[in-house]
């Protein structure tokens, strides 16, 4: 009898990474993947915990009843305020987002999961060293650090060991998109969430590099191996940083609102060109606009600050209308698909006791009302006299907390559970977290926008200069207070909620527990 | 051949809304500069 010998097994010449099918998505999640995202998720929830910690301080304190904390503590906490939440909380979320986009949504692998943990380790080492130089008293310079103020030269290394990390990670998600497409794992179009996270990618390139011109030869002042920094130079760049930066936190708050529609409803941007379109928008508009930030310096001429600062600032404005419209028309399609009829029948279909829909209506309301003060800022009449008012962070409470952090709150609470497979921790609790931070934002955004009108100077210890000036500007600030006693909680409740569903959600397999409906 | 429908109405009536009390607040602004000007 013939033996037929065994076909030896040939082996794979790299090891398989370990993959599953989510059962709510169907998407094929890789192990390395799933573990970048879930880490630099944790990161991002941890500096907003800091950053809400401190900003809560800072909002009862600046109250004329409460001025609880004195200069030096104050200028700390600010700087600590500013780092975690405008810097540290997006770009490690917006780092997660990169991940998912690259890798999850497209069912392909990380290009390089070293390289994914390299640029975390870089990251999270750098916010630690930024964080301690600001603990230590030694860099009360706030998070823009404008010369002749001068830290300790650690903050400025931890800032850019945190930028260099950052930019890995940027390498890592091109790597990855073009992997997929010369393996053939995608074809055509990139999905519309991740054509605007490449959007982000780009916009967060040109930002890091401006960055670095900024915080190069500040580094080199605070080691006194430069004599003096010009600090309309430094502004220059820093705000190619800043408020580029702002951009790409905006753009994936965009994408955020993309992704809790197409899980929350199943929806979609009814035009695929009119959405890519406003997403190619920003990356051309986005950058003379931090000319604004020059209205009232020397520096430039008129004709200057009106076309980079104010002409470009309108126009700033037109994506931001185009997705508005769009991330509401898709979900209004898609509901009168379903039977949905008058003009807001679309709008009683909605489950308003989700936390999508809670979330997704937060942001849209807040960031609308930063629309608004956005363009009075960037008005050059207007900006000189709302200039170092209280009617700055009126605005960036508008945009970067009220818009951008209530959406990456509402889409977290998708995404962590997609990653776990585990179901949200706490029930309605993340609905009632969504519209208690709107609501606290929005009492705040009204206080500080009245203080802004008032002339309440900004990034000040004490409004009332320690009881020796009779101002009338208290009611205002105790307004602002108390959206801040009502944001901080409902701010701390969401980070309980993610840590409770990483550590005591349940563990299911059923789609409907792991992405609930949003519509009824 | 049926004609082009109208998909989205009730997001453009929001928006309308949206722009045009943008637009009225944004007048009344340079007349509370104005006012802040004539009485100082």
């Amino acid at each position: 009898m013939a033996v037929v010998e065994p076909i030896p097994q040939v082996l794979p010449l790299t090891k398989e990474e370990a993959s599953r099918t989510c059962p709510a998505t169907g998407l094929r999640v890789y192990a390395g993947a799933q573990a970048l995202t879930l880490a630099n998720a944790v990161a991002a929830v941890l500096a907003l915990a800091l950053g809400g910690l401190f900003g809560g301080l800072i909002g009862l304190s600046r109250s004329p009843a409460l001025e609880f904390l004195g200069p030096s503590t104050y200028y700390a906490s600010l700087t600590a305020h500013g780092v975690a939440a405008l810097v540290l909380w997006p770009v490690f979320f917006e780092v997660a987002a990169m991940v998912f986009a690259s890798s999850i949504l497209l069912n392909a692998r990380v290009y390089s999961v070293a390289l994914g943990w390299t640029s975390f380790a870089l990251m999270v080492v750098g916010a630690l060293i930024t964080f301690v130089s600001i603990m230590s008293g030694e860099a009360t310079v706030m998070f823009t650090a404008y010369p002749p103020l001068v830290a300790t030269p650690w903050f400025y290394v931890g800032y850019l060991l945190f930028a260099v990390g950052a930019l890995v990670a940027i390498v890592n998600f091109c790597m990855s998109i073009v992997r997929a497409r010369v393996e053939g794992v995608i074809t055509g179009s990139l999905p519309v969430i991740t054509y605007g996270v490449a959007c982000a990618a780009i916009l967060a390139l040109l930002s890091i590099l401006s960055g670095l011109v900024a915080l190069v030869p500040a580094l080199l002042y605070s080691l006194g191996w430069i004599e003096g920094l010009d600090p309309i130079v430094y502004r220059g760049w820093f705000w190619g940083l800043g408020h580029t930066l702002q951009y790409v936190n905006v753009v994936a708050m965009v994408v955020a609102w993309y992704g809790i529609i197409a899980l929350a409803y199943g929806a979609g941007p009814v035009n695929q060109k009119f959405t890519r379109i406003a997403f190619i928008l920003y990356l051309v508009i986005a950058l003379p606009v931090l000319g604004h930030h020059f209205l009232v310096d020397p520096s430039l001429g008129t004709g200057v600050k009106f076309v980079g600062g104010t002409f470009m600032g309108f126009a700033l404005g037109v994506p931001s209308l185009m997705h508005g419209l769009a991330v509401m028309g898709g979900v209004e399609y898609g509901l009168r698909r379903a039977g949905s009829t008058g003009l807001f029948g679309w709008l009683k279909r909605l489950d308003w006791t989700s936390y999508g829909t809670a979330a997704l209506a937060g942001s849209l309301v807040i960031f609308a009302i930063g629309g608004w003060s956005g363009t009075v800022e960037t008005t050059l009449p207007l900006n000189l006299v709302n200039h170092n008012t209280m009617g700055v962070p009126a605005h960036l409470h508008s945009t970067v907390v009220g818009g951008m952090t209530v959406a990456f709150m509402g889409f977290a609470y998708y995404l962590v559970p997609i990653l776990t497979g585990r179901r949200l921790w706490g029930g309605k609790l993340a609905t009632v977290q969504a519209y208690a931070y709107t609501l606290g934002l929005l009492v705040m955004i009204t206080g500080q926008t009245w203080a802004g009108i008032l002339g309440v100077p900004r990034r000040t210890q004490s409004v009332s200069y320690g009881g020796d000036v009779s101002t009338g500007w208290e009611a205002s600030m105790n307004l602002n207070a108390v959206g801040a006693a009502i944001a901080a909680p409902a701010g701390a409740l969401f980070v309980v909620i993610m840590v409770m569903t990483l550590v005591a959600g349940k563990k299911t397999s059923v789609p409907e527990e792991l992405v609930p409906s949003g519509t009824r | 051949m049926e004609g082009r429908t109208f998909e989205t109405p009730g997001s453009f009536v929001i928006m309308a809304i949206y722009l045009g009390v943008f637009g009225v607040m944004w007048l009344l602004s340079f007349v509370y500069l104005a006012a802040r000007w004539a009485i100082s």
